[in-house]
C-alpha cells in the first residue's frame, strides 16, 4: 500500500533577486503516498499554489528535487517533461475551462494534445463515458457559459481524466474555493470516488480545513513557505502541535480575554468517545460546575477530536480535583493555560 | 452644384465606371491588402505575446525591442509620407509603380503594424489559467498557440479584423491622390481636381455605405462566433 508516488526533497522556491526576493518555498519535503489522499492546507499567501505547481513544474523550483512514479521531473528538459505532465493532471479554482468548446470538445482536448488526432470517434466514446462518470451526461454540446460553477468543475475533472492512460496524479488547486457549501460538498464526493474507484491519488490544496477534514487521508500544514507539520488528518485535527497548525484547526480561537481570578484548563480531544456527555459528568459525579470558555471540536467517525477551554472554579481543591478527573479520561489530555489563550 | 451638366456627368461616371470602381474599392484595395496585412501581422502579433518575458516561449529581450521598435515606426509614418516613399518598391514586387495594383504593395506595409498590434491585444485577452491548463496536460507552444490562443481569442480576432478591413479601406481610398483606383480616386480627381462636388459627394456617401455595410457583416460574424454569449 505504502508505495511512494510524488516524493519531494529539500525543495527552495525563490522569487526575484536582490531587494525584492522573496522565499515562497523553503526546504520542503513530503512523500505523497500511491492512492491517498494528501491535503496541503495553509492561509493565502502560504505558498500552496507554488508548491502544487512545482509538482508537475509548471514552475521550476529554485533548487531541490522532485519525483512523480519514478521519474525525477526536476532532470527533465521541456521536452520530456511535457511527456510526464501527461502522467498527471490538474483542475483549478477558476476551472480554466476553453470557452469557444463545448463540454465534450473540453473534454477531449487532453487527447488532441497528445496527438491522439485520427480517431475522433474514439475520442468522444471515451469523453461522453467521462461526462457521465461526473454525472453531466447531458451536457456534452453545452458550452461553459451554459453551466453553473460546480457543473464546470466536474467538466474540468473529466477532462482531468481524459488523458489515455489515464493520469495517475490528480492536483487540486482549490478545487471547490468557489463553490458554495452544498456544491462543494458533492465536488469532494466525486473526488473520493475518482480515488477509491479509479485508484488515482489525489493533492488536494485548500485553505479550508472543512475540505481536508472530510476527504484527506493524510495532511501536510504550509505557513510561511515552510511545511509546519504533517501527519494523518486525525492526528493533527486533535493535537496540532504547531501555532500554524492551531490557527488553523481552531479559526476564530484567537485571543480570548478571561477574568484574572479564574485558572483555565484546556482539554484536548483525542479521540474520545463523542457520546460521552464529559462536561455534564464532572457536575454530576464531582459536583463541580465548569464554564465552558471556548470549544472547537468535531466528530470523526464517531470520536471527538478538537480542544476546549474550561475556566475551572475558584476554589482551589475543587479546581484540583476536576483537573485530576479530567486528565483520567482516556482519549482526553488536560493543561492549564496560565496566559492569554493561543 | 445640380446644373444639368453636372448631373450628367455624374450619371455618365456612374454607368461607366462604377462597377470597376465597386470592385477596385472593395478586392483590390481592401480585402486583398487586408489578407496580405494579416498573413504578416498576425504571426508578428501572437509573436509579441509568446515571446513575451512571461509569455510561453520568451524570447531574447533584444529581438522583442527590435521588433517593438521597428512596428512602432512604421505606424507612425504618416500613410501618404509611406505612400510615396514604398511606391518605387511596388516596382519589384508588382511590376509597376502606378495604377491600383501598385497601391497594394504600401497598404500592405502600411496596414501589417497595426494589424500585429490588433492581434496582440485580442491574443493577450486569453485567460492566463487556460494557458496555465493546457501547459499542465502537457501542451507544447505551438499547441497553445493553435489550440489555445488562436481558438479562444477567435471572436476578438474577428472583431479586429473588420477594424483593419476598415482602416484599410479608409486608406486605400486615399490613394486615389498618387494614383490609386477606386470610388476613392474617382472623388478626389472629380471633387477635388476638377471641381465637381456633386460626383465626389456621391461618392463619399457610397463609401459611408460600404463602412457601414463591412461593420454590419463583421458585428454579425463576431457574435455568432462568440460561445460566451448565450
Amino acid at each position: 500500500m505504502s508505495e511512494t508516488i510524488i516524493r519531494i526533497e529539500h525543495l527552495y522556491k525563490t522569487f526575484g533577486t536582490g531587494d525584492g526576493k522573496v522565499e515562497a518555498l523553503q526546504d520542503i519535503n513530503l512523500d505523497i503516498q500511491k492512492g491517498e489522499i494528501f491535503g496541503i492546507i495553509g492561509l493565502s499567501g502560504a505558498g500552496k499554489s507554488t508548491l502544487v505547481r512545482c509538482i508537475n513544474l509548471l514552475e521550476r523550483p529554485t533548487s531541490g528535487k522532485v519525483t512523480v512514479n519514478g521519474q525525477e521531473l526536476t532532470a527533465m528538459k521541456e521536452k520530456d517533461l511535457r511527456k510526464a505532465r501527461r502522467g498527471m493532471s490538474m483542475i483549478f479554482q477558476g476551472f480554466n475551462l476553453l470557452m469557444q468548446r463545448t463540454a465534450l470538445q473540453n473534454v477531449c482536448f487532453p487527447l488532441e494534445l497528445s496527438g491522439l488526432r485520427g480517431e475522433k470517434g474514439w475520442r468522444e466514446k471515451r469523453a461522453r463515458e467521462l461526462l457521465e462518470m461526473v454525472g453531466l451526461p447531458d451536457k456534452a454540446d453545452a458550452y461553459p457559459v451554459q453551466l453553473s460553477g460546480g457543473q464546470k468543475q466536474r467538466v474540468a475533472i473529466a477532462r482531468s481524466l481524459a488523458e489515455y492512460p489515464q493520469p495517475q496524479v490528480l492536483l487540486c488547486d482549490e478545487a471547490t474555493s468557489a463553490l458554495d457549501p452544498t456544491t462543494t460538498q458533492s465536488i469532494l464526493d466525486l473526488l473520493k470516488k475518482i480515488n477509491r474507484e479509479l485508484g488515482v491519488t489525489v493533492v488536494v490544496i485548500t485553505h479550508e480545513m472543512r475540505v481536508v477534514e472530510q476527504i484527506c487521508d493524510r495532511v501536510a500544514i504550509l505557513d510561511h513557505g515552510v511545511i509546519q507539520e504533517q501527519g494523518d488528518v486525525s492526528e493533527i485535527f486533535s493535537n496540532p502541535r504547531t501555532e500554524a497548525g492551531r490557527r488553523l484547526v481552531m479559526p476564530g480561537g484567537e485571543k480570548i480575554h478571561v477574568l484574572p481570578e479564574n485558572r483555565l484548563v484546556r482539554i484536548v480531544f483525542n479521540g474520545a468517545v463523542a457520546s460521552e456527555p464529559i462536561i455534564s459528568e464532572v457536575g454530576i459525579k464531582l459536583g463541580i460546575r465548569l464554564n465552558i470558555c471556548a470549544a472547537d471540536t468535531r466528530t470523526i467517525g464517531g470520536k471527538a477530536f478538537g480542544t476546549m477551554v474550561l475556566s475551572l472554579p475558584q476554589d482551589e481543591t475543587e479546581a484540583a480535583r476536576a483537573l485530576i478527573y479530567l486528565r483520567e479520561i482516556p482519549g482526553v489530555t488536560a493543561e492549564e493555560v496560565t496566559d492569554l489563550v493561543q | 452644384m445640380f446644373s444639368e451638366k453636372n448631373v450628367e456627368l455624374l450619371m455618365d461616371i456612374l454607368h461607366n465606371d462604377l462597377l470597376t470602381a465597386i470592385f477596385e474599392t472593395i478586392f483590390l484595395l481592401t480585402i486583398l491588402p487586408t489578407l496580405l496585412a494579416f498573413l504578416i501581422g498576425m504571426p508578428l502579433g501572437v509573436l509579441l505575446v509568446t515571446g513575451d518575458e512571461k509569455g510561453i516561449r520568451p524570447l531574447p529581450r533584444p529581438v522583442m525591442q527590435v521588433t517593438n521598435v521597428v512596428i512602432n515606426l512604421l505606424r507612425s509614418v504618416p500613410f501618404l509620407i509611406l505612400l510615396v516613399v514604398v511606391l518605387p518598391l511596388s516596382k519589384f514586387i508588382v511590376g509597376t509603380k502606378v495604377g491600383t495594383k501598385a497601391i497594394i504593395v504600401p497598404l500592405t506595409i502600411a496596414a501589417f503594424p497595426f494589424v500585429a498590434r490588433l492581434v496582440e491585444t485580442s491574443i493577450r485577452e486569453v485567460d492566463q489559467g487556460v494557458i496555465e491548463a493546457a501547459q499542465a496536460m502537457g501542451a507544447s507552444p505551438m499547441q497553445i498557440v493553435c489550440k489555445v490562443l488562436i481558438p479562444e481569442a477567435k471572436p476578438s480576432l474577428l472583431a479586429n479584423l473588420f477594424v483593419a478591413l476598415i482602416t484599410i479601406f479608409g486608406y486605400g481610398a486615399m490613394a486615389g491622390i498618387l494614383g490609386g483606383g477606386g470610388i476613392g480616386a474617382i472623388a478626389i480627381n472629380y471633387g477635388y481636381y476638377r471641381s465637381k462636388p456633386l460626383v465626389m459627394w456621391v461618392m463619399v456617401i457610397l463609401l459611408i455605405i460600404l463602412v457601414q455595410i463591412f461593420q454590419s457583416i463583421g458585428d454579425f460574424i463576431t457574435k455568432r462566433s462568440d460561445k460566451r454569449i448565450r
